[in-house]
């Protein structure tokens, strides 16, 4: 229920790092635009919410650049929904994207570290 | 997935998206009214993303702006009032504007329809300093001269242009034709589109015709070529057929006779030929008349002549200038010129106009506009929409115009003077004339539109607030600045008008020194076997006067060689007895005349007597002279039984005896100054004192109008060999002698009036605004204590003080634009203070009036009423 009722804060997504996010669950298979989101929230452990409104452009710009395609089918319970799954581009795209990601994650995570110098370790 | 996506399918899937939330939320336990709020909720903005996924879509502005011109259409189609005003107010000012283009276009801008027309020149003299006129056209030694020895030149002819005879087997008429020498031809560069061009050995028996005068006279058959008819003078055989668009030296044209000249036919000072010149590649008109002006020099030692002309010839001057502008003449293109401003300036006011509408309706939306703007609408997207309803109502306005002018021109260019040549062919709308109406569109567009979009589109969300009521004037500047500039341009028109009706008012006050009611006058060229000499010549004129004179309701008959305001007068040098043969003479205007003339026409005779009939056809030397002549000859003395001698090409004296003096008239244009004329007796010092060409019959009688088939039937009846021609009242040569001007100051009037209702409507609008949206604030003021006619000064003032600021400029405008009327002027400065005074007055009287009907909705505003509205 609060995880509802607080509005997720604005921009609490990294610029840039939807389409990452996006990428990284399609890669594990075919989704609709809502279950990507509770994909994204759910594998974060509830701590990233995506803004549905920002979503869907992101899955549009997505796929008109190629990397993912759409087509519409059924649901698990039954409803009609549009599926994305990872085209071969898409899939160069997201190791390319992963690979800059950690770089940056290691990059940040060496500048965070309470003693940077080597010798104090 | 490389089709584009739908925009309905984008929108399926937010829908299929906000159903899987909701069914989520539900799940959850939320009741479905909440689980449906919240999915909205967590979605965000479901029209925003929509409208993102749109713009991300290729060509999403020119689909936008679809949708936006359809929303304008819409939206306008909703005020169809404001509609119908604005697109009726853009159509008759871009029509005017497309109209006057076309004119200006088909008769200033187009390049004569001859080879390199760029080079053609107009060859013409001047003499600063002599008693010629301040331009004058030359003679042959010129062309002789010139031709053989201009180094800068790649061809030269000379035109002689008048009207004379052409009779075939079942026609005769008198008919607009020309006498150029052979090299005209190769100099415009056009051949007949039948038989041949002239040759040397044709000497002057031949003709050229005109496509023209082949479709009305010879039904376009082929086998006119090779005939002979009478020309002119004798029988000439018709050798070509020119093309349609060879119509030189004017359009009327008809007939071109081939005429050399020889040396040995040269009388130098005999002027009034039109002579054109093809510059070479590269050579400047400059340069032209300077080397002209140096060949000049030479021609006295060539030619010889009296010692007058050598003294002339020092002072002369060549005058070089472009063939059109020679054609068109100075007033005609000046006239041209100013009415196009003037169009364009009332479509300026128009489109002020329109501004102001849409900035009216665009305050009246204000509200709404805040409220886009609040959710989201972008700058650009208020802006687009402001263009997109100029567009609608520019657009639809822009073909009107091309309609409105289409079926408007040629009635507008039947009143136009004739004489300018190609406009006739301006009544056809031309494709850049189209392509121009277009350009004024976008011009439209951009001046009445910009304001309002400009405005739209300023961050001025504290509208939504207030409602729209501004208490403060800061926010109408915007349309004050309108009303400024429309005040001002619709002050320049109106000076400039005035200007010219002023002009227009002392023109046909002037005393030209002859009558113009009740006169009807014509002229007939009889060719029979006993007219070989001037007794007999003159005794069939005589007779003929008494014919006329019998017909019912004429009392007076006389006969004049050149009449006024229909034919110019030749000139010719003359010396009293205290003159010497050295000085030159001076030179006179000379015409003759029989009957009652000076009585028909009104001239004053002032001192001694009129000719007698006898003095008709009976050689003598008697002669009348104006009141210029007697005083400049003999300015102490009685002129009457004064001796004077004419002196001829070949340089000798006839004298000449004094026998009346009559008042001076004013030959072509009232605007000169009279002429100083030598009356001949219709035959004479010699029996072949005159070429035999034919005088103009002046009648004195109240049936002026209606004498045009009885004067038929009695030429008819003597003459039936002979045209009658140039049948005109005089009323009718002198409302023509001013029709450029009363043309110019008629549609320059209509316009100027345009200008003024266009501007005042404006004012009226946009003071009737402000009142309306300071209701409430007038019925405050009122409340406090405020007079209805304090509040009505207020308004009153406040639009007075625009309409001042628009005087001042518009005064600023015309101090420095007026001059460029200078050639349509007569007896008024271009900077009369009278004129200036009053029309600025004028204007600020109409401004006032414009700001008293809202003024007094003003006062009559109910406190009461006024504040419980809101």
């Amino acid at each position: 229920m609060s995880t509802i009722n607080v509005p997720p804060p604005r921009g609490s997504l990294l610029q840039g790092t939807l389409d990452l996010l996006i990428l990284r669950i399609l890669a594990l298979g075919s989704h609709h635009g809502h279950g990507i989101a509770m994909a994204i929230q759910a594998r974060s452990g509830d701590t990233l919410l995506v803004d549905h409104g920002s979503l869907y452009p992101a899955l549009q710009r997505l796929e008109s650049r190629g990397w993912i395609s759409g087509a519409w089918g059924i649901s698990d319970n039954g409803r009609r929904a549009r599926f994305y799954s990872l085209t071969a581009a898409g899939r160069r795209q997201f190791a390319v994207e992963r690979g800059r990601w950690n770089r940056l994650v290691e990059s940040i995570a060496r500048v965070m570290e309470p003693n940077s110098t080597p010798e104090k370790a | 997935m490389f089709g584009r996506r739908s925009q309905r399918d984008f929108e399926d899937e937010i829908r299929a998206h906000l159903e899987l939330e909701t069914e989520r939320l539900r799940a959850q336990g939320l009741s479905p009214q909440d689980a449906e709020s919240v999915a909205r909720r967590n979605f965000g903005n479901v029209g925003n993303v929509e409208d993102r996924f749109r713009d991300a879509q290729p060509f999403a502005g020119v689909q936008g702006f679809g949708r936006d011109l359809s929303h304008a259409r819409r939206a306008l189609l909703r005020t169809p009032g404001f509609l119908v005003t604005a697109v009726g107010t853009l159509a008759l000012a871009i029509g005017a504007v497309a109209g006057m283009f076309n004119v200006v276009n088909t008769v200033l801008l187009q390049p004569l329809p001859f080879h390199n027309p760029d080079r053609l020149v107009a060859v013409a003299g001047s003499a600063p300093g002599s008693d010629l006129p301040e331009r004058f056209d030359l003679g042959m030694e010129f062309y002789l001269h010139y031709k053989e020895h201009s180094t800068l030149i790649d061809g030269l002819c000379m035109v002689g242009a008048g009207t004379s005879t052409l009779r075939t087997d079942s026609r005769v008429e008198r008919i607009p034709m020309a006498w150029p020498t052979n090299d005209l031809y190769p100099l415009l560069g056009l051949r007949p589109q039948l038989g041949r061009l002239p040759v040397p050995e044709d000497d002057d028996d031949v003709v050229l015709i005109s496509d023209q005068l082949w479709s009305s006279w010879f039904g376009r058959d082929p086998s006119v070529i090779g005939k002979s008819y009478f020309v002119s003078d004798g029988m000439k055989q018709v050798i070509g057929v020119m093309p349609p668009e060879f119509r030189f030296p004017s359009d009327e044209t008809m007939l071109w006779v081939s005429t050399p000249i020889r040396v040995e036919q040269v009388r130098p000072g005999q002027f009034g030929a039109l002579v054109l010149a093809r510059m070479k590649e590269g050579v400047t008109r400059e340069q032209l008349a300077l080397e002209l002006t140096r060949l000049s020099q030479e021609l006295p030692a060539r030619f010889g002549g009296p010692p007058s002309y050598a003294r002339l010839i020092e002072k002369h001057r060549a005058v070089v200038e472009p063939l059109l502008d020679r054609m068109v003449g100075r007033t005609a293109r000046t006239s041209l010129w100013m009415l196009l401003g003037a169009v364009f300036i009332v479509l300026l006011i128009a489109c002020a106009n329109v501004a102001n509408l849409f900035l009216v309706r665009a305050e009246g939306r204000g509200r709404d506009m805040a409220v886009r703007r609040a959710l989201g609408a972008s700058r650009a997207q208020l802006v687009r929409l402001q263009i997109a309803e100029a567009l609608m109502v520019a657009v639809p306005a822009g073909v009107f115009a091309v309609f409105l002018s289409a079926v408007t021109l040629p009635l507008f260019l039947r009143a136009a003077p004739q004489g300018i040549p190609r406009l006739d062919a301006a009544a056809g709308l031309e494709l850049a004339t189209v392509a121009a109406t277009f350009g004024l569109v976008l011009l439209a567009v951009l001046i009445s539109g910009a304001v309002p979009a400009l405005r739209a589109a300023s961050p001025d969300l504290t509208s939504m607030r207030d409602g729209g009521r501004g208490t403060t004037g800061r926010r109408y500047w915007v349309r004050n600045m309108l009303v400024v500039g429309q005040t001002a341009l619709a002050l320049v028109l109106l000076i400039c008008s005035a200007l010219l009706v002023q002009s227009f008012q002392r023109l046909r006050n002037v005393d030209p020194g002859y009558e113009t009611d009740d006169i009807y006058t014509f002229q007939f060229a009889p060719d029979q076997q006993h007219l070989t000499d001037g007794p007999a010549w003159g005794r069939l004129h005589v007779t003929f006067m008494e014919q006329l004179r019998a017909l019912p309701g004429v009392t007076a008959v006389g006969l004049v060689n050149n009449i006024p305001l229909d034919e110019g007068t030749a000139a010719g040098r003359f010396l009293s007895d205290a003159m010497s043969d050295e000085g030159g003479g001076a030179l006179l205007y000379q015409n003759f005349t029989a009957g009652d003339y000076f009585r028909v026409m009104g001239i004053e005779l002032l001192q001694g007597r009129a000719f007698t009939d006898d003095e008709a056809f009976t050689p003598n030397n008697n002669v009348i002279v104006s009141r210029s002549v007697a005083t400049r000859l003999w300015p102490n003395g009685s002129p009457l039984g004064q001796r004077i001698r004419r002196i001829t090409g070949d340089n000798t004296a006839v004298p000449l005896t004094v026998v009346g003096v009559v008042e001076d008239v004013k030959q072509d244009d009232w605007r000169d100054a009279g002429e100083a004329v030598v009356y001949f007796p219709l035959t004479g010092p010699t029996p072949s004192s005159w070429r035999m060409s034919s005088p103009a019959y002046v009648l004195k009688s109240s049936r002026a109008e209606t004498l045009q088939r009885e004067v038929r039937e009695l030429v008819r009846q003597i003459a039936p060999e002979a045209p009658v021609y140039r049948e005109y009242t005089m009323e009718f040569l002198a409302r023509r002698s001013t029709l450029e001007l009363s043309f110019t100051m008629l549609t320059l009037g209509v316009m100027s009036a345009l200008a003024l209702i266009l501007g005042a409507v404006g004012l009226y609008g946009v003071l009737s605004y402000v009142v309306a949206a300071r209701t409430r604030e007038i019925g405050v003021r009122m409340a406090l204590g405020a007079t209805p006619g304090s509040v009505r000064r207020q308004v009153v003032s406040q639009g007075t003080k625009v309409v001042l600021i628009g005087v001042v400029i518009g005064v600023a405008v015309a101090l420095a634009s007026t001059r460029f009327l200078g050639a349509l002027l007569y007896e008024v400065k271009s900077l009369d203070p009278v004129v200036f005074a009053l029309m600025s007055v004028m204007m600020i009287a109409i401004g006032m009036l414009a700001s008293y009907m809202p003024a007094r909705r003003a006062s009559s505003v109910d406190p009461i009423v006024s504040l419980r509205s809101d």
